[in-house]
This record gives C-alpha cells, sequence and structure tokens, in this order.
C-alpha cells in the first residue's frame, strides 16, 4: 500500500501482493517452538517439555527444540539465515537465543512495512471518525505513525492525536458531506448511552447472615433499587469466616437502605421426619424400614450413597451427616437416629459448575464462587466427564479462595468441566461485614443473538468488520466503505433496537430512573433519575429536555423533523398521563421515552 | 472517488502514486460499464414464468473434501490412505461405496458420517462435482510452476478465497457476488416483490452483494420483530425513519431499519403455514447425534434450522399472493456453516479417524441436505430447486499431524430434481504429491473454475447465453461454459 492506502501496482495496473504462500510458511516457521509459559531447567535454560498445562496469563515460552533451525522467508525479501555452528547445538546458549531472535525479527518485519501505517491507520479513522476516510486525511495520520516527530515509528498517541486534530475530522465542511461519518458499531450505541446515564458510585454498607441463607444488606445511604433487581456485591468478613461469595446477586427489598439475598453456595428446600418407616435402599437394593429424613431440595444432584451435610433451620431435627440412600430429581431420603416425627426447612452446601485440571495424582478444582474450604477439610465431589473418581477428598491446599486441590489415586493429566463439590462440614451461616454495592455487574455474557455482537468474541481473526465492506445500496454505489454496516442486514437491525429497548424500557418495578442492559439483568447500569424533574418532563419543558438529551447523545446533530417528532409523541398527556405535581413514574416514562427514540434514530447511530 | 488537491508532481514517487490511482480509477470504469450491461439485460430477462430457487450451501472455513469423497479401488485407496495416515484416512471398510452411472474408470465412496447423501446419489438427486477452484486461466501444474499464466491472487487465505469463489471473478477486487448479479439480471420478473429475491440466513455475504437488488436476512427462526414498542411509539420511531436525510450512511441505515420493521411482519404472516415441526414429513435436524460414537453425543445442527427456514420462505415465496404467499418466480438463499477449518483436531487421532470434528460436520451437512430434498419433494417443488455446496477452498492431502491445512481445489455436491444425479463431474485428482494435479504442496490446482461451476447453475437459474458473459466475464476463458449437471 502507498502511504495513503492505495495499492501498489505495476506497470500493468495487476495489483503487487505483499507476502505470497512463501512468506506464509517463512513466518509460520520463524514462529514454531513457542508454547504455553512454563519455568526454565534448573540451569538456566529454555524448557525441554513441549506440553506444558494450558496458561493464559504469563507470557508464552519457546522450547527451542521444536523450534525450526532452516532459513525464513519475511517480508520484503528478508530471509533469516539457518541456524549455523553453535545456534544448531543444544548444548549452546545460542541456540536458545537463536529461536528467540527469530522472533524478534519476524515481528520487526511485520511492524516495520510500509503497509502497516496505511492499514492500521485506516481503521483507526474508521472507528474513531468516518467509515472512508479520504486518501489525504489517511496520508497524514500514516505520516505521524511513521514518524511521530522525535523518531518514534508507531506511537498511538501521536496517530491519535492526527487523526482527531485533523481538519477531516474537525471541520464544519467535512462533517456536512452525505459521504462523512460511522455507524457507531451496536456495541458502541449502548456503550454510548450508558456513559450518557452513568449509574450512582458503587454504595458501601455492612452485612449480617444470622442462621439461615439470607444475607441481610444495609447500605450507608439510599440504595434505590427494587425486588429483583440484579447488583454486584462485594462482601468483606470481619466474623472470622470465611465471606459471602462476591458476585452478581438479585435482591429483595426491605427498606431504602437495606435489602436481603440468598447465599448462593445453600440451596434450601422442606424435610420430613418419620420414624420406622419404610424405605427401598437404592445403595443395597433392599427395603428395609428405619428412622428416615426425606428432603426435598430441587436439583441436588446427589446419587445413592452419596454423603451430604444438612442444616435444618425448622423443626427440631439434627443437623449433621446423612448418607442419602434413596433419590429423585428433586428428592432425597437418608436414615437418622431420630426417632421422632418432625419437619421444616432444610440446607444444603452445594457448590455446582465447577471444573478440573489434574496433573498426576493434584488435581486441582476451580469453583465459580469462593468455596471457604481450609486445608484438611471434608469434602464430596462429583466429575461428570473425565477419569476422576467421585468420591470423598480431604481438601490438601488452597491456592486461591476459588480453587483447591485434592489427592487422585490415580495419575492422569486432565482437563474437564462439570464439577460438584458437596462440603461434608457444617457451612457458615452466622457471618457480618462490609459489603460493596455496585449497580453493573458488567456481567455481559454473550450478546450475538441480542445486540448481534459479543464484546472481545468477533467471529473471525480480522475483528468484527472488514476495512473494505462496501454496503449494497446507496453507499456502494458511491464507492464508499462502511464496514459497520456489515451487521445492518433487517434482522440484526431489528435485534439491535431491541436491545436497546430492553435497556431503557424494561424494569416496570423500579420508577425512580434505575435500568440496566441487557434487559434489566444489572449487566451495565443506567440511571435516568437526574433528568426526571418536573421541569424537564411537563410538556412546556419536552423541547427543551430533546434538545439537551439531543446534544448528549447526538452531539446536536439531530434533524428538526426528528425533534418535532419525538417532542410531539412525548409532550402529549393523553399518551403520557401527567399529575401535578407528577409521579416518578410519570417522569420516567417520558424521560426514557425520550432516549430510547433518540438512540434508536438515525442521527444518534450514524456519528458525524 | 474523491475529489482532491494534490501538490504539483514532484517526484518519481508521487508520479507513480498518481499513476496507481489512474489504474484503480480504469477498474471502477470498467465495473459501472459491466453494471450498465446488466441493467440492459435485465429488461431482456423478463420472460419467465415458471418458479425456480438456488440454495448456496457455504461450507465456512474450507472443508476437507478429499475426505468426503474416496477412491474406493483397492490401489487407488492405497495411494490415499498411504499419505492420508495415520491421522485422517478414512478406514476403507467404514467408507460407503456410491455408484455412479457414468464411468470415469475410478471408483468412489462416501465418508462414513454421509449415509444420508449416499442414499440421494443412489436416487439420481445428488451429483458430485470434482476438484473445482479458484481460476483466473486454465492451469496446469507445469504453468502453475512456472508462475504463468497467471493464478488467483492470495491463494489459500480465507478471506480472499471466499470473496472468490462468492464473486466468480477472482481476479477483481470484490465489488458483487455473482448471485447478486443474478438478483440484478432477473428482479424484474418479479416487479412488485415484497421481499428481495436475495435472502440470507447466515448475515451478510459477498455472494448476495448486487449493483442495485438488496439483500433480506431472516434469522431460522423468521423475520425479528420489535419488541416491547408498539402503538404510537412504534409509529414515531418509524416516522423519524422515514425523514429524508442527506447523509448516505443515515439515509442506507435508515432504509434498513424501516424496512426491516415493515417487511418483518409480512413475512411473518406468510410463513406462519409452516411454523409446525410437524408440517414437515422427514423433520429438518435440530440436532445431531455424533456418527459412529460410543457413547453418542449430541450438538445442536446450524444448519438444519436454516435450512428448514430457507424451505419455508420457499414455500411462502412460490405460493401465490392471493393464498398469502409472495407469489415469486425467483429466490437465491445463502446458508452457511463454520468450523471446517480443521488444522487441528479433525479427527480424534489414529484408529479413530472416522469420527470426530469434521465427521460431525459432514453428518450435520448430509443429514440437512436429506431433509431439505425430502420438504422439497413435499412440497411438490423438488425440480424448481437446486442446492449447491461452495467452501473457502479444499485442504491439503497430507496430514500436518492433527488435521490439514488451506488447500485449493475440492469436490462439492448439488442436488435438486432437476439435478442431473448419481453422476460425477468433471476430473478426479490424481492423489500424489508431485502428481499432475498438485502443487506440490498436497493442494489440487483446480480443473475446474468455480465460473463455469456457477455459470452452470446461472443457466438453469435462467441467466441466458446472451447475458452469461456479463454475469462471469471470465467465462469465455474456460473451454466448457456448462458443466451439464442440471
Amino acid at each position: 500500500m502507498w502511504p495513503d492506502g492505495t495499492l501498489v501496482m505495476d506497470s500493468q495496473g495487476n495489483l503487487i501482493p505483499t507476502y505470497n504462500q512463501d512468506v506464509i510458511m517463512g513466518f509460520a516457521s520463524a514462529f514454531t517452538g513457542w508454547g504455553y509459559y512454563q519455568p526454565n531447567q534448573a540451569n538456566g535454560r529454555l524448557p525441554t517439555n513441549f506440553g506444558p498445562p494450558a496458561n493464559y496469563t504469563n507470557p508464552m515460552v519457546l522450547v527451542p527444540f521444536h523450534h525450526d533451525l532452516g532459513s525464513k522467508l519475511l517480508l520484503e525479501n528478508v530471509v533469516l539465515p539457518p541456524a549455523w555452528g553453535s545456534q544448531a547445538d543444544p548444548s549452546s546458549t545460542y541456540f536458545d537465543t537463536y529461536g528467540t531472535a527469530d522472533l524478534r525479527q519476524a515481528l520487526d518485519s511485520i511492524f516495520s512495512h510500509a503497509n502497516v501505517g496505511p492499514f492500521i491507520c485506516r481503521q483507526l479513522i474508521q472507528r474513531l471518525v468516518t467509515s472512508h476516510p479520504s486518501r489525504d486525511y489517511l496520508y497524514r495520520v500514516v505520516q505521524a505513525f511513521n514518524e511521530n516527530g522525535s523518531g518514534g515509528r508507531g506511537d498511538l498517541q501521536a496517530v491519535l492525536k492526527a487523526i482527531l486534530l485533523d481538519p477531516e475530522a474537525r471541520s464544519s465542511a467535512a462533517g456536512a458531506q452525505t459521504t462523512f461519518g460511522k455507524q457507531r458499531e451496536p456495541l458502541l450505541r449502548a456503550t454510548a448511552t450508558a456513559r450518557a446515564f452513568p449509574p450512582p458510585a458503587a454504595l458501601t454498607g455492612s452485612y449480617n447472615q444470622n442462621g439461615s441463607r439470607v444475607v441481610a444488606v444495609s447500605t450507608a445511604g439510599s440504595h434505590r433499587l427494587n425486588n429483583g433487581d440484579v447488583v454486584f456485591l462485594s462482601f468483606t468478613d470481619t466474623s472470622g469466616q470465611p465471606a459471602p461469595a462476591s458476585q452478581s446477586y438479585s435482591v429483595t427489598v426491605n427498606g431504602p437502605a437495606s435489602f436481603t439475598v440468598n447465599d448462593p453456595a445453600l440451596s434450601s428446600g422442606t424435610y420430613t421426619q418419620s420414624p420406622a418407616t419404610s424405605i427401598s435402599n437404592m445403595v443395597t437394593g433392599t427395603v428395609v424400614v428405619t428412622n428416615v429424613i426425606t428432603v426435598n431440595i430441587s436439583g441436588h444432584a446427589l446419587v445413592p450413597g452419596t454423603p451430604v451435610y444438612l442444616t435444618f433451620l425448622s423443626g427440631g431435627a439434627s443437623n449433621g451427616l446423612f448418607q442419602a440412600i434413596w433419590t429423585t430429581a428433586n428428592s432425597f431420603a437418608a436414615a437418622t437416629a431420630q426417632n421422632n416425627s418432625s419437619s421444616g426447612s432444610a440446607l444444603m452446601a452445594k457448590l455446582a459448575g465447577g471444573g478440573y485440571i489434574q496433573r498426576g495424582t493434584t488435581n486441582t478444582i476451580s469453583l465459580p464462587i469462593p468455596h471457604g474450604f481450609k486445608p484438611g477439610d471434608r469434602v464430596w465431589v462429583n466429575f461428570a466427564s473425565g477419569t476422576a473418581a467421585d468420591g470423598a477428598y480431604i481438601v490438601e491446599t488452597v491456592p486461591d479462595p476459588k480453587r483447591f486441590t485434592v489427592t487422585a489415586a490415580t495419575s492422569v493429566n486432565q482437563t474437564f468441566r462439570g464439577v460438584t463439590v458437596y462440603p461434608l462440614i457444617p457451612p457458615p451461616l452466622v457471618r457480618s461485614g462490609n459489603v460493596l454495592v455496585r449497580l453493573s455487574t458488567w456481567n455481559f455474557g454473550s450478546t450475538d443473538s441480542s445486540l448481534t455482537q459479543t464484546p472481545l468474541y468477533s467471529p473471525t481473526v480480522f475483528n468484527f468488520f472488514f476495512p473494505d465492506y462496501m454496503f449494497p445500496g446507496a453507499l456502494g454505489a458511491a464507492g464508499l466503505t462502511t464496514p459497520e454496516f456489515q451487521l445492518t442486514s433487517d434482522t440484526e437491525v431489528a435485534l439491535q433496537m431491541n436491545f436497546l429497548a430492553g435497556g431503557l424500557l424494561n424494569n416496570a418495578g423500579n420508577t425512580n430512573g434505575l435500568s440496566s442492559f441487557t434487559s434489566g439483568s444489572g449487566a451495565v447500569a443506567l440511571d435516568l433519575g437526574p433528568w426526571m424533574t418536573p421541569a424537564n418532563t411537563a410538556d412546556a419543558g419536552i423541547p427543551a429536555l430533546v434538545d439537551v438529551l439531543a446534544t448528549l447523545l447526538t452531539g446536536g446533530s439531530l434533524s428538526p423533523s426528528a425533534k418535532a417528532l419525538i417532542v410531539a409523541y412525548v409532550a402529549s398527556t393523553a399518551r403520557f398521563p401527567y399529575s401535578t405535581p407528577p409521579t416518578a413514574t410519570q417522569m420516567r416514562e417520558r424521560v426514557r421515552s425520550v432516549v430510547h427514540l433518540l438512540v434508536t434514530s438515525p442521527d444518534f447511530t450514524i456519528q458525524r | 472517488m474523491h475529489s482532491q488537491s494534490f501538490p504539483a508532481l514532484q517526484s518519481r514517487r508521487q508520479f507513480i502514486r498518481q499513476a496507481a490511482c489512474a489504474a484503480v480509477g480504469t477498474a471502477a470504469l470498467t465495473a459501472s460499464l459491466r453494471d450498465l450491461r446488466l441493467m440492459n439485460a435485465a429488461v431482456a430477462q423478463s420472460n419467465i414464468s415458471d418458479y425456480r430457487a438456488l440454495v448456496c450451501i457455504f461450507l465456512q472455513g474450507g472443508n476437507d473434501s478429499n475426505n468426503l469423497i474416496l477412491p474406493t479401488i483397492q490401489a487407488e485407496y492405497d495411494d490415499y490412505a498411504t499419505i492420508r495416515s495415520p491421522v485422517l484416512a478414512i478406514p476403507g471398510s467404514a467408507i460407503l461405496p456410491i455408484s455412479p452411472l457414468n464411468s470415469d474408470s475410478h471408483e468412489y465412496g462416501l465418508h462414513p458420517a454421509c449415509p444420508e447423501l449416499q442414499t440421494l446419489f443412489g436416487e439420481g438427486k445428488l451429483a458430485i462435482l470434482f476438484n473445482t477452484g479458484t481460476l483466473v486461466y486454465p492451469l496446469t501444474r507445469a504453468q502453475y510452476l512456472s508462475g504463468a499464466p497467471k493464478k488467483p491472487p492470495q491463494l489459500f487465505s480465507h478471506s480472499d478465497q471466499v470473496a472468490q469463489w462468492q464473486t466468480s471473478i477472482p481476479d477483481q477486487p470484490p465489488l458483487t457476488g455473482w448471485g447478486g448479479r443474478c438478483a440484478d439480471l432477473l428482479a424484474a420478473v418479479q416487479p412488485d416483490a415484497p421481499i428481495s429475491l436475495l435472502v440470507t440466513l447466515a448475515g451478510a455475504n459477498t455472494f448476495e452483494v448486487g449493483n442495485r437488488a438488496s439483500l433480506y436476512a431472516v434469522s431460522t427462526s423468521g423475520a425479528i420483530a420489535l419488541s416491547g414498542v408498539s402503538g404510537a411509539r412504534l409509529q414515531t420511531l418509524t416516522n423519524i425513519l422515514a425523514l429524508p436525510y442527506d447523509n448516505l450512511q443515515q439515509q442506507s441505515y435508515a432504509k434498513v431499519a424501516k424496512h426491516s420493521i415493515d417487511t418483518g411482519t409480512l413475512l411473518n404472516a406468510a410463513i406462519a403455514p409452516t411454523g409446525s415441526a410437524s408440517f414437515w414429513t422427514i423433520p429438518f435436524p435440530a440436532t445431531i447425534t455424533t456418527p459412529n460414537t460410543s457413547p453418542p453425543v449430541t450438538f445442536n445442527s446450524a444448519l438444519g434450522p436454516q435450512l428448514r427456514m430457507v424451505a419455508r420462505l420457499i414455500e411462502a415465496g412460490h405460493r401465490a399472493a392471493a393464498g398469502g404467499g409472495f407469489g415469486l418466480k425467483r429466490q437465491i438463499f445463502f446458508c452457511q456453516i463454520g468450523g471446517f477449518d480443521l488444522h487441528t483436531n479433525q479427527t480424534p487421532g489414529p484408529g479413530q479417524t472416522s469420527i470426530g470434528s469434521h465427521a460431525n460436520l459432514l453428518a450435520e451437512l448430509s443429514q440437512g441436505m436429506f431433509a431439505f430434498q425430502r420438504a422439497m419433494e413435499q412440497l411438490g417443488l423438488a425440480n424448481n430447486v437446486t442446492a449447491f455446496t461452495a467452501s473457502d477452498f479444499g485442504r491439503t492431502f497430507p496430514s500436518n499431524g492433527q488435521g490439514s491445512d488451506h488447500g485449493w481445489g475440492s469436490h462439492h455436491l448439488i442436488l435438486g430434481g432437476a439435478v442431473k444425479g448419481q453422476h460425477t463431474y468433471g476430473r478426479f485428482p490424481t492423489l500424489a504429491i508431485n502428481g499432475p494435479d498438485d502443487t506440490s504442496t498436497g493442494r489440487w490446482i483446480p480443473a475446474i473454475a468455480v465460473d463455469q461451476y456457477f455459470a452452470t447453475l446461472a443457466t438453469w437459474f435462467g441467466v441466458d447465453s446472451g447475458n452469461l458473459g456479463t454475469v462471469f466475464p471470465n467465462l469465455n476463458r474456460f473451454s466448457t461454459p456448462n458443466l451439464g449437471f442440471v
């Protein structure tokens, strides 16, 4: 590519390829031998084992025995020489440095190539300013990439400055061109809305759990939450017990500054104790008469023979270890020494959704929430996959709050999901401490089927959008590249509008202005509350409200016609009843209706 | 092109830059002349009365068709097995034999995960096309190695080869797809069509980009309706979209969004009669059970639901407007399943080569195509609908130890009542490294160009001989413009 992004051609007008299959193979060879992180050998040399366990946090490490020692063709006809002399001698440290130097030179070969500036800068301009930058604009930015003014190449700070301060980004003449601007990609439509209406800062508070699975939270100020709202709670224990799991919770509101949540490590249900009852013992395959305690806990996942620690909150049954001798999907029964009839509510500790990595006889079990174990605690572990044996284990070590190790009887290397842990010790039911309440959980999950785009999860290595994409119709006919229009089919546009509506028009119960993506699940919280004033929401205030929100969301580019339509729709007591003084619900309904129509409008969707 | 002021030419470097721009300008001019011819031709192509549909099934990532269609004469099988062992060679005893009516002195079988394709082939509804790929000119091994004549740019690269397959003009920048150009030509046969001739079940794609014809995207459950927005709110939203916009991006976005709202309701009503799963005598597979595995594992089929919706849209498209349908004469559909880029884990390993990731994908393809054919027969439209496979490229014949790498020519399947099935077309490559069909790394040099493959389909679809060269500008470089499989 030339520095203005046009393609280099030969004298006959044929494109000149930047690389061919031989170069691809050259780079592939230069990159051979790199694997997951592992420590060096005891003598300080690079490792020899090419099968270390997966490690996604530390940098990759070269295993020189697996590095190609031949020559490698890189870009611009640069050839890395084959290993020579001591470089090809595994006993020499040059054997280690040869492969490392290959990687450095291969990366340098890419970074120093003339295509990188126009390739990267064009896409940065497309993401930040306009979908179809002029060659002049791109050329100016590429100059900043190639040379930042003090001899540096690839200085992104200088590049950003060049992009954002360019006349083509800032002049009103450029902005008025019919070809200018970019579509906000779907995710950015959601985040721009969230940024415009940020939720209140995290609230501090305290928590107290007193003998049941209910954790009571008191906040330092009004939390403005409503039943069913989802928040992220971070617990710090001050009572000498393991703290409850810091994660997303659905709240039950008790008062303006208090709510409760349920401890996720505990499953609750009911029990019935019957003396001298006939029961089919599924462990032995016989029918026996014994004192039976039958527990109903949906999805308990116990199988006959499994030990389980039960806590009884009412009815007088004694807490302790039992063995399930009869099970159905949502019930199980155990023999008990107590010979009286009773019934009440029961709790069972169960930690599901884990996985394990076994190396030799050391099996490291990881769980989605903190387990609170200490070495020596007894647990029962069910493994859904792999050859690890279900059974009772002793916790050997606790590398971090969500992981622990046990010792397996058989030595094998394996990694699987599907682990359920049943602690065989009394669960912590009395504890207290401090809590931080965050309104956004950031638990966005996969939004491919709702937003048509999932953060950090592009479908290919080419990211979400091809820089050359032309959308059929007026844009394609004008020869304009508009990458973000790749997610602009009939289906996708409807899904995107639904996603935005879901973040704004959800949460019927909460009328104080709090709402959230995704569809009220608390992923990214919004707060329309500050806009919900009588001055903003009275019929006479709506035009000014639309103006100020249009400035916030569209940079003032809302067309007068669109404004008129929004005002006519919202400033209507027939459609939006309005009492004096207005209720919170009435004000909320008007503000969110304005915001919803703004963020689904072409003036917001296309950023100019 | 943007108008722009350049400083006076001061250096050779700048002169070359200007010359390069001029070259781009020429290419753009060529493209628009082609488009002009298309527009003029569209009028001449309006004398069509029957219903026909083309269904593209794109196997994304590059299907290893070396393991889809296998040689079964012992000596040839041995050549195959020697090179592909131990990770990729399908055991000879597991291969599903087929009996083509034509003879090319070879014998063939299918991957063990494809018994349904075996059935369709035996019924004469499925044709096999050998070693087809992107070509700029016919190319022999000697020519390939000598570097002349030209070969397609960026061979073995996913994004480029997908685009070249879908444009069928490998030596030009991807502007329009051949499906889109057919639609430009044939849209005139249904001027009042409520939905576009071009429908995708798998999002934006190059195949269905036309100069004028628009692309309509549906999900596997139909059009997505707006939720939580109705009445006056919906009316206001729609009115904002209907405003005039000077900015081309705003204009285009508003048009799609409004079309989505307006057409969605119409479409969902039209496909409602086929909504029940029990409508289809042979149900479309929603899940696939891994073939030949113990214990079997079930996974969701990405293709089955897409083909089911295609069948429903064919039913609604074909049905007369008086009967609540769209009364269309021509439709083009695009479906896609991914996961074929199996550099690793193509099979679980030696001794288990009949199962694993590739086998699962082929089972999904086989079961999906089978259900689709049965559905077309049930609708009485078997002779009116032709489905065909396409893919980035084939894969290397030798294994990389865990799977196979990016190749070139590959085998393909054409399905339908109009297809002259139970035949093979083209020439099976000689399965030898450095053999007459090899680039030297086990990547087959195509004996048939995608242009020939697609021109044959386009001819059946109704593009007349006078316009064929307009849709496929490179077609005259190849000796057989019609391969005769349909």
